[in-house]
């Protein structure tokens, strides 16, 4: 039974509430710093629990973030951001767009994997903070590891750097702004650097913002994910993997099948190897970072968005042109649902907060004109488990704590 | 008499885990690493030394970090006792800097004969969780013995009759249990030593979240369904944050009638919490064992 952990931070040399042993007797003594820990990222109050406590985290149009827990369908109004337009979110915290404005959340759930487990928290969710891109900074968005987050503004490209330790504390921390020129692009750290685009490269920066190394060649960055293996950015003719090696920060190239539609977006179940993307109108594009392979997966219908499972079915799950939720593996489409999304699409395309998200046993897309998230058992032939009523039109969506 | 109200003193002392502020404590320093593992030192040692454990009730060994009072207390330590085996994952770095400033470290795991994981992500790699088997925690015991009685002089060794007892009286348990249903269907990870020596089969499942429990459907179920058919037995052993909506889920959707049953696997209790002592523990998970298996 692993019941109600009072854990304090790891390796946080000032915390001097001895939680521990219950004994309170001796002095704290406030130096000694505790080494740099092994980066678990548990905070104060913490309890851990026996599976995940995943939530759906919702925004609506007129700004308000709630989390939506599916296993008891209880809700929290978690705040209120003005002008949000765009939610993102890496595992742990919401991160809620505004222009040149992003207002950072704690959702106070997220899992930590652990070689062959993996460890369940749970904490009160609270507002971190807000970054402050500057005038025309437009939509942030940001991405982590265990010991940074960062934060990518693709109007001016300029990326900000946070302590990931102090994020878990309640603090921002920013330890460096790197500029950039403006463009879609994405910073994402790896280890204890970040990996950030310009429009035809990707270069290795410092936690301190300084570039190590040469830029590494990528025409026309589109994209990014984060599988179990490294980090993938998405070039004209291929992807560009980045994986931790002995000697730091180490590139591979995935290049395309010849005449390939490059990937533009890519997404996948946390913590797999597998990312997925649609692949211009032909179907989906599923990157095995493992293997390093591409497959492309034809559809009759071009898809609008698709994610990866990662499981050994090599399973994709995608929406299509018609608003459908469609199930494909190596083998091609095996399961399509009811046209769920048919009347959330604008011409061929979904609004860019319908967001499609998997986890291990279900996968949640939101749709904004009903103010439902549909639940589809994508194992049982893209079954409709449930419609979820939560607060708001829910017009963007992410799920944490995967 | 005097003699006698001394002892109660430091008993209670003791008990406690650590001196109150301003009160000296001049008994030697042992500091015990995971919860069990310091229960077993203190009784071991009695009075005869202060044994200050690092891991909260209820905690999980392999996460849980120290504050830096408690680190520095560790290097004031005659001795360290931890599990090892690369347990205290949270806690390694600051073992290794009490040993570095000259602290005898005895890792548990180099006192017995270790166990690979069986199965999942990490199989081949060593097993932590020794302690599932009350003859390899005797084995720990031997091996400390010499160093503690250095440190403690006599050791106590009503102790060690009580883990030979403790270890037939399992032994004699389980034998009731017929061979084919000597089986543990299971999400946790920790109960490789007690099969191997006590002869069951470790059949890991993956347990529905309550997520899927609310609106399933067969295929969330026939990973679980497929090791309970293949255990043939009526109780599993699982953590569930909704035991008795899982229950109830496997007998509508599955057809299989079975038990959910918790046992206590990586922590000691609070006093009163079902699992304080290390003795507590293994008896109440073989009593558990047993009637869910038996019945």
């Amino acid at each position: 039974m692993k019941l109600s952990a009072l854990v304090p931070l790891v390796g946080v040399a000032l915390l001097t509430v001895v939680l521990v042993g219950g004994c309170a007797a001796t002095e704290p003594t406030p130096a000694a710093p505790g080494g740099t820990g092994d980066g678990h990222g548990h905070i104060e109050g913490a309890t851990e629990m026996p599976e995940p406590q995943l939530r759906l985290v919702t925004l609506d149009s007129a700004g308000s973030l709630t989390a939506f827990d599916p296993a008891t369908e209880a809700s929290v109004s978690l705040t209120d951001v003005a002008g949000a337009e765009l939610l993102t979110s890496d595992g742990r915290y919401a991160f809620a767009a505004a222009d040149a404005r992003l207002t950072i959340v704690d959702t106070g759930t997220w899992t930590v994997p652990h070689g062959d487990h993996s460890h369940y928290y749970l904490a009160e969710p609270r507002v971190v903070g807000m970054i402050d891109g500057g005038a025309g900074a437009g939509l942030g968005r940001a991405a982590s590891n265990a010991a940074l987050t960062a934060v990518f503004f693709p109007g001016s490209g300029e990326t900000v750097v946070l302590d990931g330790e102090a994020l878990g504390e309640g603090e921002i921390e920013e330890l460096a702004r790197i500029e950039g020129e403006p463009h879609e692009g994405a910073a994402v750290p790896l280890g204890e650097q970040v990996l950030v685009s310009s429009p035809d490269a990707v270069q290795v920066y410092s936690a301190a913002g300084d570039a190590l190394g040469d830029e590494q060649r990528c025409e026309d960055m589109r994209g990014s994910g984060i599988t179990s293996v490294g980090v993938v950015f998405g070039c004209a003719d291929g992807a560009l993997l980045t994986v931790e090696g002995e000697d730091g920060v180490e590139f591979e190239r995935i290049p395309y099948p010849a005449g390939a539609t490059p990937a533009e977006s890519f997404a996948n179940r946390p913590g797999r190897p597998d990312l997925a993307a649609p692949a211009g109108r032909s179907g989906a594009w599923l990157l095995d970072t493992r293997e390093r392979e591409w497959t492309l997966i034809r559809t009759e219908q071009p898809l609008l968005r698709a994610v990866a499972v990662g499981d050994s079915d090599g399973r994709v799950v995608a929406i299509d042109a018609l608003g459908r939720i469609v199930v494909l593996t190596h083998e091609g489409v095996q399961a399509t649902s009811e046209p769920l999304l048919a009347a959330d699409l604008v011409g061929a395309e979904l609004p860019a907060g319908v967001v499609l998200e998997v986890d291990a046993s279900r996968a949640y897309v939101n749709s904004p004109s009903a103010g439902l998230v549909h639940e589809i058992d994508y194992v049982d032939n893209a079954r409709l488990a449930r419609s979820l009523d939560v607060e708001g039109d829910a017009s963007a969506l992410v799920e944490v704590a995967r | 008499m005097r003699r006698a109200l001394t002892l109660l003193t430091l008993a209670v002392l003791g008990l406690t885990g650590c001196s109150a502020a301003g009160v000296a404590d001049e008994r030697p320093l042992i500091v015990a690493t995971t919860n069990i593992l310091g229960d077993v030192v203190g009784e071991l040692v009695g009075d005869r030394a202060e044994v200050f454990t690092l891991m909260p009730p209820n905690a999980d060994p392999h996460s849980f970090d120290v504050s830096p009072a408690d680190a520095a207390r560790m290097r004031d330590a005659e001795l360290i006792v931890a599990n090892g085996l690369g347990l205290e994952e949270g806690l390694q770095h600051h073992v290794e800097a009490a040993a570095a400033d000259g602290v005898e470290v005895i890792e548990a795991g180099d006192l017995i004969e270790v166990l690979a994981y069986a199965e999942g992500g990490s199989a081949g790699t060593a097993d932590p969780h020794f302690w599932t088997d009350p003859a390899r925690m005797l084995d720990v015991v031997d091996g400390l013995e010499g160093p503690l009685s250095e440190i403690a002089g006599t050791l106590d060794s009503g102790y060690r009759a009580e883990l030979v007892a403790l270890d037939a009286e399992l032994e004699e348990q389980f034998a009731a249990i017929p061979a084919e249903r000597r089986a543990l269907v299971t999400n946790h990870h920790v109960f490789g030593y007690l099969a191997e020596r006590f002869d069951f089969r470790v059949i890991g499942a993956v347990v529905p979240s309550g997520t899927t429990l609310a609106a399933p459907s067969a295929s969330d179920f026939s990973g679980l369904v497929s090791a309970i058919d293949e255990a043939g037995v009526p109780t599993i052993f699982a953590d569930s944050s909704q035991p008795d909506r899982l229950v109830q889920v496997l007998a509508e959707e599955a057809d299989r009638d079975v038990r959910v049953v918790a046992l206590y696997t990586e922590s000691l209790t609070e006093p009163g919490g079902g699992a304080a002592t290390y003795l507590e523990m293994m008896r109440v998970n073989a009593h558990l064992i047993t009637t869910g298996l038996s019945s």
